[in-house]
Order: C-alpha cells, then sequence, then structure tokens
C-alpha cells in the first residue's frame, strides 16, 4: 500500500462521523466508495439462528454429566474433609451407641434365674441341686434344694457368692420342708453349703463330693459345665 | 426467570460453575443475540459465525472456572468469540475460496449488481487485514460502535484502537480503488 492511498487526517475523521467539513475531491469520493461497501456489506449480514442454542446446550449438558459423574468418583475415592457441630456429633455418637447396645442386652452376663420346668431336673434328691442347662456361656443354672422341715430360714453360701453372708435365700416351695433356689453359677468347681436359720452350717448330702475347708466345716462340691452339673 | 428480571452475567456464572448447568443457556441466548451480527461479519457469512459461536459457548462452558471476574464475562466471552471467528473464517477460506462477484442478470438494477460487488469486494479485501484490524474496522465501521465501547470490550486503548480502523480503511481504500 502506498502514501497515496492512505486517507489524510481529516478523511479519517470524516469517515469517523468527527470532521466539521467534509475532504478534498478525489478522498471524498474514495470515503464515499467505502460507505457504499460497508452499507452492503452490512445490510447482507445475517445473524445465526436460534439452532445455536439447542446445539450448544446439548454438549453442555452432556460436558456437565460427565464432569458430574466423575466428581461423584473423586468424592468417593479421593479424601474429604467434613465439618460437623460438635453437640450433633455427641448426639450421633449416643445413637450409635445405644443401637448397639441394645440387641446386646440380652447377653448381659448378670444372673438370669429362669423358670426350671421339672421334667427337666438332673437330679433330685434330698438336700441336693438340681442343675439345668443354660445358654453356652459363662455360667449354668442350678438349682439348689434343701430339705429342711423345721428351718425358719435358709441361705446358700459358696465360691459363687464369696462366702458372703447371710448369703442366697432359698424359699420353701412346698408343705414338706423343701427349700429350693435356682440361680445362675459360674462354670467350673465350686464349694457351697447351706446355712439355716442363719446360724447352723449344712453340707449337701446329695452333692457328689464333700471336702474340708479347712476351718474345721465339710463344703459340698460341684462342678458345673456348659450343659449343667458335670459332676 | 420468565417474565422477571433476567439475572446478571455474574449470578448466571456462579450458578452454572456451582452446578445448574441449564443456566448457560442464559448467557448462550443473550449472546448469540447480541454478538451474533458480529460474528457473522467477522466470519463473513452465517454458516461460518454460528460454527464460530458454538465453538466460543463451548469453550467458554468448559472454561469458565477461569473467568476471573463473572461480571465481566460478557467481555471475556467475546475475546474468546473472536478469536473463534478469525479461526473459522481462516479455515473457511482454505475449504472454499471466496467467491468473487455473481454475474448481473438482465433482471437486475444496477443499483443492485453495484452493491452486490461492493459486498463481495469488501469481504475479500477483509481477508488482507490482520485480524486485530479486522476485529476493529468491523466493530467500528460494520457494527456501529464508538472507540470508548471498543476500548472496554477489548481491553485495547482508544488510540491503538483507532490506528488499526485507520490502517483497515487506508487498506480497504486500495482494495476497492483495484477493483473499481
Amino acid at each position: 500500500m502506498t502514501d497515496e492511498h492512505q486517507f489524510s487526517p481529516d478523511a479519517q475523521r470524516f469517515l469517523d462521523g468527527e470532521a466539521r467539513k467534509s475532504p478534498s475531491t478525489p478522498e471524498r469520493d474514495d470515503a464515499l466508495l467505502l460507505q457504499r461497501a460497508v452499507s452492503a456489506y452490512a445490510n447482507a449480514i445475517e445473524r445465526p439462528g436460534p439452532a445455536v442454542d439447542d446445539v450448544v446446550m446439548e454438549q453442555v449438558l452432556r460436558s456437565a454429566a460427565r464432569a458430574g459423574r466423575s466428581a461423584i468418583w473423586r468424592w468417593f475415592t479421593g479424601p474429604q474433609e467434613f465439618h460437623i457441630r460438635p453437640a450433633l456429633a455427641a448426639a450421633a455418637v449416643l445413637v450409635i451407641a445405644v443401637v448397639v447396645w441394645l440387641p446386646t442386652g440380652s447377653d448381659d452376663p448378670a444372673p438370669t434365674v429362669a423358670p426350671v420346668p421339672p421334667a427337666a431336673a438332673m437330679r433330685s434328691t434330698e438336700g441336693s441341686l438340681v442343675a439345668l442347662p443354660d445358654s453356652p456361656r459363662q455360667t449354668a443354672l442350678v438349682r439348689f434344694q434343701l430339705q429342711a422341715v423345721l428351718a425358719s430360714s435358709v441361705t446358700l453360701l459358696g465360691t459363687f457368692n464369696r462366702w458372703e453372708r447371710p448369703g442366697i435365700p432359698l424359699t420353701r416351695t412346698g408343705t414338706d420342708g423343701t427349700w429350693t433356689a435356682t440361680i445362675p453359677v459360674p462354670l467350673g468347681e465350686q464349694r457351697y453349703g447351706f446355712l439355716v436359720n442363719g446360724s447352723t452350717w449344712t453340707p449337701d448330702r446329695a452333692a457328689h463330693a464333700q471336702a474340708d475347708d479347712g476351718f474345721g466345716r465339710t463344703s459340698s462340691i460341684l462342678v458345673v459345665g456348659p450343659r449343667g452339673i458335670a459332676r | 426467570m420468565r417474565g422477571g428480571t433476567q439475572p446478571a452475567d455474574g449470578e448466571v456464572v456462579r450458578r452454572v460453575l456451582a452446578g445448574e448447568a441449564e443456566l448457560f443457556r442464559v448467557l448462550v441466548e443473550r449472546y448469540r443475540e447480541e454478538f451474533g451480527r458480529f460474528a457473522s461479519s467477522l466470519t463473513g457469512d452465517p454458516d461460518s459465525a454460528a460454527d464460530a459461536m458454538q465453538e466460543a459457548f463451548i469453550r467458554a462452558y468448559t472454561s469458565l472456572a477461569s473467568c476471573r471476574d463473572p461480571e465481566r464475562f460478557k467481555h471475556w466471552f467475546f475475546r474468546i468469540l473472536t478469536n473463534r471467528c478469525h479461526t473459522v473464517r481462516s479455515r473457511r477460506k482454505q475449504e472454499v475460496p471466496l467467491e468473487g462477484p455473481e454475474p448481473a442478470s438482465a433482471a437486475r438494477t444496477d443499483a443492485r449488481v453495484e452493491q452486490n460487488e461492493l459486498r463481495d469486494i469488501l469481504a475479500r479485501a477483509l481477508d488482507t487485514l490482520t485480524e486485530e484490524q479486522r476485529t476493529a474496522f468491523v466493530l467500528k465501521e460494520v457494527e456501529g460502535y464508538g472507540y470508548d465501547e471498543m476500548s472496554r470490550i477489548l481491553g485495547v486503548g482508544v488510540d491503538a484502537l483507532k490506528m488499526r480502523v485507520y490502517r483497515a480503511r487506508d487498506a480497504l481504500r486500495a482494495r476497492l480503488r483495484e477493483s473499481a
């Protein structure tokens, strides 16, 4: 392009719509020709139709769906930071603890005294015990029995209650002077005896074995297995 | 949003980034309408403009997080669109050479023939400009923007823009005189 094709500053201002006077003839003709060409070009312009919108949005939503799937995957597989209110956290822990504890309540090793059907008795003799199988845990239910017609009270002491007085009370169950108590007894060898009227020590004569306790008394011995008295 | 005030660009951008991808349609409709003519002017035909706009919108969506000032989405998008228009125009020029003036028919008036010839001459002449000159010339002469608005939208000083427009006029003057 040579200098002869350059518009003068006046012509440029004229084309910008700022000039107060029109340029000289040759420049003015070229400026008007340029304006006519621009006008013809501008009049022929058509803007793209709204079909563009749908094409774009289809791709945008597809891209968003892909990004969403990968975002979920990243969330599951990546480290996450959580913000939690301490009060809500404590409440959540409490709820979880209750839910976890409730089903195990029945497994509590505390003594369970269940009704004992007589037909389930393993042994039943005067002044003896009857043991019944308990659930396969650390104790078995054992029914202790003593024939004491003139007694006003009978209690049971043994290794399973650390020989602590007054002992575990037996109940008179009939008119023939039979006293009974059914209690959970830890598995293994146990020693025990009865205290009649709170003072008279009486071993269980129906027990499998008797032994001297070293203090001048005789204690009865029983061995409790998971299914009841072993011997 | 129908029947109510259209949300500002910044709000739309933030909500799209937060996951409401379907809201991007608000921006597509808004700027397809506003810049559609400019895209056609810059590319030379509405089909090329449609291609450029689709590419620009998709590119804007996929890089939306890099739009530092969502309130100025319009200007950010305009620059993406301008680049896509230049690319599409260049690509189209390689595929299909721009046609010369259509032969005059008996049914056409002389004025109509001159209009078409001038239009085609200018279309071809625009290809001889640099991208910066073409953008500035189209905005100023075809779309009727003022220099101040051009400066805001392009992020270029007024004096520099005037220079680009002046150089474009000089180049086009030479082409028109050669073809006349």
